[in-house]
């Protein structure tokens, strides 16, 4: 193990509180760490305290009005608790419950080693009832990034182009950027990043291309396996 | 026992946009095996949630890596869709600097009989049985997956074993269809197992609407009764409903397992 995550996470908050998308991560004197939203109106000893990694998964689970959270980059992260975790360890896995993957990223990016895929190579790739996904046209493409991707539905930091040489365009730039502006925050910011078009996106572009073919119904057209994947 | 304290372990499951339980059982069988602290690392990976197929990576540490599929045949997520997002090329490749080994899903383990028994005994305890059907329930029609000849293999393995009076595979959408369950059963205690992965909206909706247990499709099944009112008295018979066979704990061992078989099939001199 060259390049230990729990270490270089924990040695990254040891200066003081974080932000990781909604969460607050404050490092608790004595040992451990304490999470919260990011957006908890005071007073804090009103919260709900639970202790643990598996709480974690729990707690982002669900909306606050009880809806399946998929997509845990949504900005609907609940709110009224505290969560308290004994030491790196568990923080690191109560991260990865409710930012799935997004601390993995960050050490990547930091690494440089983390390569953006461009939409049309995602679609490119997809097969059996996904496959239509690639069929969508690019003024397409664009309207659903800014109905999918903005940041009322998804935190994340958009990495990848639409093309090679062709970024993404219509929103705004902070959505684009990797990094936060300076100042923006009072604290320091774990970013959420994605480098890579999710299934969620994918899953959209193919019910696009379905409504428009269905609509305007085309000529015979050789179709892949309609296999009932979902 | 096995011990990989340089390796990392992924169990990849299906996940889902609408269903909560769906990757449910595959978080569960993944923190049952980090506690038992035999690999280095343990991750989920999932094709409809998140840390996703193409993020997974990016999480491991290790340079050694073995995938586990927690899907329960062969079928086209084993073979097409988790090694063209993982961009595996065969049993073991090369990704982002890492040896990536690709192990054989779950349920294809020759002990899947052995937990569909344990669980077909749980449900229905204290019943003789030699005065049981039991039916092993699967999809059918799928495109996807072998899992109707799976659940066939299953059950002509549990019927060599002469335990029960009668053992039975059916289906939601093809012959025998599971809703006609009383008409090709003959015991007057039936034990029904569904053949999933996780109770995903088959087992906790679809299915107790076919077996007649409920009227209409209703919550999801963490928190549904359905489970939880077994026997059912219904069409003259004591129906016993089981939650899906991958919510069984003992699946995690099979998990271990297969990593076990991977090594067993691939000696070490055979990797690049
Ligand atoms: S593609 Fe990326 S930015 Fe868009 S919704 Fe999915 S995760 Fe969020």
């Amino acid at each position: 193990m060259k390049d230990n995550l729990t270490e270089r996470l924990a040695a990254h908050l040891a200066d003081g509180p974080h932000h990781l998308g909604q969460i607050l991560i404050t490092p608790i004197s004595g040992g451990g760490y304490e999470l919260r939203h990011r957006d908890e109106p005071p007073p804090f000893p009103a919260l709900r305290e639970s202790t643990g990694p598996d709480a974690a998964r729990q707690l982002a689970l669900y909306t606050d009005t009880g809806e399946f959270r998929p997509l845990k980059s949504a900005p609907t992260l609940r709110r009224g608790w505290r969560l308290l975790l004994a030491d790196t360890q568990e923080l690191h896995l109560a991260l990865d419950y409710l930012y799935p993957a997004m601390v993995g990223i960050w050490r990547s990016h930091q690494n440089g080693t983390l390569t953006a895929v461009p939409l049309d190579q995602t679609l490119a790739r997809q097969t059996g009832m996904y496959a239509a996904a690639k069929r969508i046209q690019n003024d397409e493409a664009r309207a659903l990034i800014q109905r999918t991707c903005s940041s009322a539905k998804c935190l994340k930091r958009i990495l990848w182009e639409m093309a090679p040489g062709q970024p993404v365009d219509g929103l705004p730039s902070g959505k684009m950027s990797p990094v936060l502006d300076p100042g923006t925050t009072a604290c320091d910011e774990i970013p959420l990043l994605c480098h890579e078009a999710c299934n969620i996106l994918v899953a959209e572009a193919r019910q696009v291309v379905k409504q428009r073919e269905r609509d305007a119904p085309q000529p015979e057209r050789q179709t892949q396996s309609t296999s009932p994947e979902s | 026992m096995l011990s990989k304290p340089d390796s990392a372990l992924i169990l990849v499951g299906h996940g889902s946009t609408v269903n909560p339980d769906s990757s449910s059982p595959t978080f569960a069988h993944a923190e049952t095996i980090r506690r038992q602290g035999l690999f280095g690392e343990v991750h989920c990976a999932f094709w409809k949630e998140e840390p996703s197929l193409r993020q997974v990576l990016h999480m491991v540490d290790c340079d050694e890596v073995y995938v586990v599929p927690n899907f329960i045949s062969e079928g086209y997520f084993t073979r097409t869709v988790i090694p063209r997002e993982l961009e595996i090329q065969g049993p073991v490749s090369v990704i982002q600097n890492k040896t990536v080994k690709y192990c054989d899903p779950v349920g294809s383990h020759h002990r899947m009989t052995e937990l569909l028994l344990h669980r077909a005994a749980e449900i229905a305890p204290g019943v003789p049985p030699a005065q049981i059907s039991l039916l092993i329930v699967g999809h059918g029609t799928s495109l996807n997956d072998n899992s109707a000849l799976a659940a066939k293999r299953e059950v002509d393995c549990i019927r060599q074993r002469g335990i029960y009076a009668e053992v039975l595979s059916t289906y939601m959408e093809e012959a025998p269809w599971i809703a006609d369950w009383d008409q090709f059963t003959a015991q007057p205690h039936v034990v029904v197992v569904p053949f999933f992965i996780a109770d995903g909206l088959h087992s906790f909706q679809d299915i107790p609407v076919l077996l007649g247990i409920d009227r209409e499709t209703g919550s999801a099944a963490s928190q549904s009764n359905v489970f939880r009112q077994n026997p059912h008295h219904l069409r003259n018979r004591l129906l016993y409903y089981a939650s899906s066979i991958g919510t069984e704990p003992l699946l995690a061992e099979l998990i271990v397992d297969q990593v076990a078989n991977f090594d067993a099939a691939h000696p070490k001199r055979l990797s690049p």
